[in-house]
């Protein structure tokens, strides 16, 4: 079982691992395709924003509705594992953002993900995220391949191969009375499951509740993070590994309150009508639905029209692997990892 | 001065009210282009009460707004005033569409506060007591499919798609 712990906690060691994982992951080639497996991870989460199966309107599986939880936390594990590949042992930090100070005097530093700025975006200017790092700055086990942490020249959306930051968030972070809210918000709306609401405030905040959540945390770093390439900055897995622990407590929470429930509960029933728009969440979204790209053989009948052919040609296949529905991925331990 | 701010979400409020004493409003955008297309001035009355085309015209002259994307430097957004058979029509545009969120700060120009640059106004009677506010208008289709395209201009009708006839196989 693999613990995930905070960032702002992690030792020496735990921070020098995970930044080798992440670097060295950057510099592994696909095994598939002219890309980093780094990079192929980011390409991914640009073409899944818009996917059509069969030719029928596109949908983005990863967004804007409840399958946001669900996609991100088998993307999340995934990029896991395959940091695994590189250092064994290694796991997602999360971005405790109740957490500010721990996370500018440990986090946001030079030694470990490198400092946030403010305003207009600029290239990052210190640490092991730099385009270029000193060769006198990069420890032992930097690949002799790699000269910086450049962003991929398919996937920087204008914002150029340094990795950028700039913050145009005034009101981060959010409380830990608030964060323990959220995961504890129990609101149905006209009898509907509570995840709907819980999901509407984790994903895009609401205004008069709680307004600092996963879309403001993207703000609040700016830049690159802003786009829908946004994991080519490395925050991203931790920002969305600290998505993933709300849910996770969300779910915990259910369980304890509910007698005899189980994780199924409290995801829609397929059949059940978004009370914000009247109508079953669409494709990817469902509880029994498949996961895009996760859709093993059936892969020929989705398409993404949301990424140019030179990134589309450049994702991972998975038609190999087995198919991952969104009632797969409910029980995280399952999955093989919980939260300290 | 009051600090007044609003956050549009999915199935969040879609009037946001005007009639405040402050001079500065900002708006976090959820999916600015893609859930949440463009800011509609809207109000109680009519041309016959003061709003006329005049109205819409000069309140455009007093409102400024810059787009806080976070992908990019913060930059000014259009507000412009459209005539339609309807009447009149003022819009606020939401910035460069993105993913997550935008900040749009609106301000006026003078430093007064919204209600006193509304009431103010030379086409209405003074002391008018209205209801003004802004509309939150829905974007159309699914604007994430272009979103991690190239940026390229096309040619001929803008609403066309055409790399909807790229090859299967992502």
């Amino acid at each position: 079982m693999d613990i995930r712990k905070s960032a702002a906690q992690l030792n020496d060691n735990e921070i020098d691992a995970f930044l080798e994982a992440i670097i060295k992951l950057k510099a592994r080639k696909a095994s598939d395709a002219n890309i980093s497996v780094y990079d192929q991870f980011v390409a991914l989460h640009g073409a899944v924003m818009a996917v059509t199966r069969n030719n029928a309107d596109p949908v983005n599986f990863a967004h804007n509705n409840i399958g946001f939880l669900a996609w991100h936390r088998q993307y999340l594990r995934l990029f896991e594992l395959a940091l695994q590949k590189e250092v064994a042992g290694v796991s997602l930090p999360y971005w405790d953002w109740s957490d500010d100070i721990g996370a500018s005097n440990r986090l946001f530093t030079d030694d470990f993900l490198s400092s946030t700025t403010r305003g207009r975006p600029e290239s990052i200017s210190n640490g092991l995220l730099r385009r270029r790092v000193p060769n006198n700055r990069k420890p032992d086990w930097w690949p002799s391949s790699l000269r910086g942490f450049s962003v991929n020249r398919h996937l920087e959306e204008g914002s150029g191969r340094n990795l950028k930051r700039g913050s145009t968030e005034n009101n981060w972070p959010p409380s830990i009375a608030q964060m323990q809210q959220l995961s504890e918000l129990n609101i149905s709306i006209r009898g509907s499951n509570p995840l709907w609401a819980f999901w509407l405030v984790l994903e895009q905040g609401y205004d008069g509740f709680i307004m600092r959540t996963h879309n403001a945390g993207h703000r609040f770093i700016g830049g690159h993070m802003a786009g829908s390439f946004s994991p080519n900055d490395p925050i991203f897995w931790m920002h969305h590994a600290n998505v993933d622990r709300i849910w996770a407590h969300w779910q915990e929470f259910q369980l304890r309150i509910n007698a005899d429930s189980n994780p199924k509960d409290f995801w829609p029933h397929p059949d059940e009508f978004s009370p914000f728009e009247g109508r079953v969440a669409p494709l990817g979204h469902k509880l029994n639905d498949d996961l895009w790209p996760w859709v093993g053989s059936d892969s020929n009948q989705y398409q993404s029209v949301s990424a140019a052919q030179t990134i589309l040609k450049r994702l991972h296949d998975y038609s190999n692997m087995k198919k991952v529905k969104v009632v797969d991925v409910l029980d995280f331990e399952a999955m093989g990892f919980k939260y300290e | 001065m009051e600090k007044v701010h609003y956050l549009l979400t999915k199935a969040g409020p879609r009037l946001l009210n005007l009639m405040v004493d402050a001079n500065q409003i900002d708006i976090i955008v959820t999916a600015p282009g893609m859930l949440c297309q463009r800011l509609e001035f809207v109000t109680n009355l009519g041309a016959l009460d003061g709003c006329d085309a005049g109205f819409y015209t000069e309140l455009s002259s007093h409102l400024y707004a810059q787009a806080y994307c976070g992908h990019t430097s913060p930059k000014p957004v259009d507000i412009s005033v459209d005539t339609h058979r309807l009447g009149a029509e003022l819009s606020i545009d939401l910035g460069e569409p993105n993913m997550y969120q935008s900040l749009l700060r609106l301000r006026t120009c003078s430093g007064r506060s919204f209600r006193e640059v509304i009431q103010n106004s030379r086409s209405l009677p003074s002391q008018t007591e209205m209801m003004a506010g802004l509309y939150v208008v829905k974007a159309e289709g699914h604007h994430e499919h272009h979103q991690a395209m190239p940026k390229v201009k096309s040619k001929g009708n803008k609403q066309s798609h055409q790399h909807h006839n790229i090859k299967k196989g992502a």
